[in-house]
């Protein structure tokens, strides 16, 4: 079985899992559920004809019409439309830019009038053409990337404040950023292809490898939180640490007694790490008052004093204690 | 008791063990997954058959809870100066002293006349958390810090188990979709 074959079968294995979850175990309405099923469905639909040899084997039960392409580019093209669509929706906001909502209508009449005129005409170059359609879905939906999905993923980055989905919204302004970066080359090699020069094919597959990262980070937001639990516990280790610096910073200048400490390979589990960092915490905002008003000391003691007053929970509390270098 | 002496549990969520401060917490009986700080006091008021009344106070920064015992009423002062959760542990320390049934001390024993005036705290008895007494390394203040620990231990570990098994998101907007997709399984009703 072939790695394709392989990455194939695990898109519609997770589409599998989306379908059946949104059919059995979630109480959203119907058009809710119809954004995301229809997403997934088209992705893997785009995804399972990957390649110019998929699409030789396919076109020869159509006369060799480029059915495939069209059906490609129509999927990924209304999988940007639906996303879109999804993250206005989130962010309860208008689109970023108007055109954007106008080009959900248009594309799949432009698409199939493109496709309506090549088989009436019968345009002799294959090849040129498919470079020039690749390049013109890549650069539509890098429009889209840039002008909304990026900064989308990236608004929900910062608003935010459960770990795994923070982690997620990075994988997806991660994920449009590399099919920008792929678009590159496909939108290279299309203008390549209409000025009639040679390297269309160079151009277009030299950036192809970011299109696998695309994918990747893609399929691994859509996997439930528990998969990145082992992330975000290294990321809080590194909070305790920091934290525990501090303390015996501030130890230097305050006498604070012993409290037992949980050993080393407890901190390996959650919730005791957890409760080490809001041990350490407790301890910071006991005993900083005592820290010298002066120098170092003194910066330290203003710190903690301006972000206890300003944090205004208990997660941004340790954000910007963390962040205080000594 | 010496702070040595003191164990620590290092499994709050699991086994208990035979501490004073968990068997207290077991005799309690408060559910901790469902942990509410307005009605941990109600349900302390109702164990102990007495109003326990939370009031914040303009308390110098060294002092970050008191607990008064009146003649009617628990009072429980924190410190309004700090940041909720250093009030929110401060609480649970007076309580801690509350419900593991502490002799409370007269407070012109914790606290200076001239400052007891500024609180308008004579002539009560009751308990202070204030960073002078946490030096001291008093018995009884070392017990409220561990049963606050002890608490936290229960809710980090309750915590831990909502995150995974509830919220996916904090973004309104999201929450449907997180949903269908399933990004965390959902305790369904």
């Amino acid at each position: 079985m072939s790695g394709q074959t392989i990455a194939i079968l695990a898109v519609w294995i997770t589409v599998g899992f989306v379908l059946i979850r949104s059919t059995y175990h979630s109480d959203a309405s119907h058009h809710d559920k119809w954004i995301i099923r229809l997403q997934v469905i088209l992705f893997a639909i785009a995804f399972s004809l990957w390649g110019e040899n998929t699409e030789l084997q396919i076109d020869r039960y159509f006369n060799d019409y480029p059915v495939t392409l069209f059906i490609k580019t129509l999927s990924l093209l209304s999988v940007s439309v639906l996303y879109h669509d999804m993250l206005k929706s989130i962010r309860q906001a208008s689109s970023p830019l108007r055109i954007l909502d106008y080009l959900g209508v248009f594309i799949p009449i432009i698409a199939t009038l493109a496709f309506t005129f090549y088989v009436v005409t019968g345009i002799p170059d294959r090849q040129s053409l498919r470079f020039i359609v690749i390049g013109f879905r890549d650069a539509t939906i890098c429009f889209f990337s840039i002008a909304h999905f990026i900064p989308g993923s990236w608004w929900m980055y910062k608003q935010e404040s459960i770990p795994a989905m923070k982690v997620k919204a990075l994988c997806m302004s991660a994920c449009f950023t590399c099919f920008c970066i792929t678009a590159i080359g496909s939108i290279s090699a299309a203008g390549l292809a209409i000025a009639n020069l040679e390297g269309a094919y160079s151009v277009s597959t030299a950036l192809q490898p970011f299109i696998y990262i695309a994918i990747i980070l893609f399929v691994l937001q859509l996997t439930p939180h528990r998969w990145f639990s082992w992330l975000i516990q290294s990321g809080r280790l590194r909070d305790y640490y920091r934290l525990k610096h501090l303390e015996n910073y501030i130890a230097n200048y305050a006498y604070m007694p012993d409290m037992p400490q949980i050993p080393w390979y407890d901190l390996l589990k959650a919730s005791q790490l957890e409760l080490a960092v809001y041990r350490s915490l407790i301890m910071i905002l006991d005993y900083y008052p005592l820290l010298d008003k002066q120098g170092k000391a003194g910066f330290v003691y203003q710190q903690l004093a301006q972000h206890s007053e300003e944090a205004k929970d208990y997660a941004q509390l340790i954000r910007q204690i963390v962040k205080i270098r000594l | 008791m010496s702070l040595i002496s003191i164990k620590f549990s290092s499994d709050c969520g699991g086994k208990l063990n035979n501490t004073s401060i968990e068997l207290a917490l077991e005799k309690l009986g408060y559910d901790f997954s469902i942990f509410d700080l307005d009605d941990f006091v109600d349900y302390v008021a109702g164990d102990v058959r007495r109003e326990i009344i939370v009031r914040p106070r303009v308390l110098e920064k060294r002092v970050t809870g008191i607990w008064v015992k009146a003649d009617t009423a628990h009072y429980v002062f924190y410190n309004s100066t700090l940041h909720r959760i250093h009030q929110i542990h401060s609480i649970l320390h007076e309580l801690a002293h509350i419900v593991l049934r502490h002799p409370p001390k007269p407070l012109d024993e914790i606290f200076s006349k001239d400052l007891l005036k500024d609180y308008d705290l004579i002539p009560f008895v009751g308990m202070a958390r204030s960073i002078d007494i946490l030096q001291h390394n008093d018995p009884h203040e070392v017990e409220a810090e561990t049963f606050v620990y002890t608490i936290q231990g229960q809710l980090t570990a309750a915590d831990r188990l909502k995150i995974l098994t509830g919220q996916a998101t904090s973004i309104e907007g999201f929450k449907v979709f997180a949903d269908i997709v399933g990004y965390a399984d959902r305790k369904r009703s």
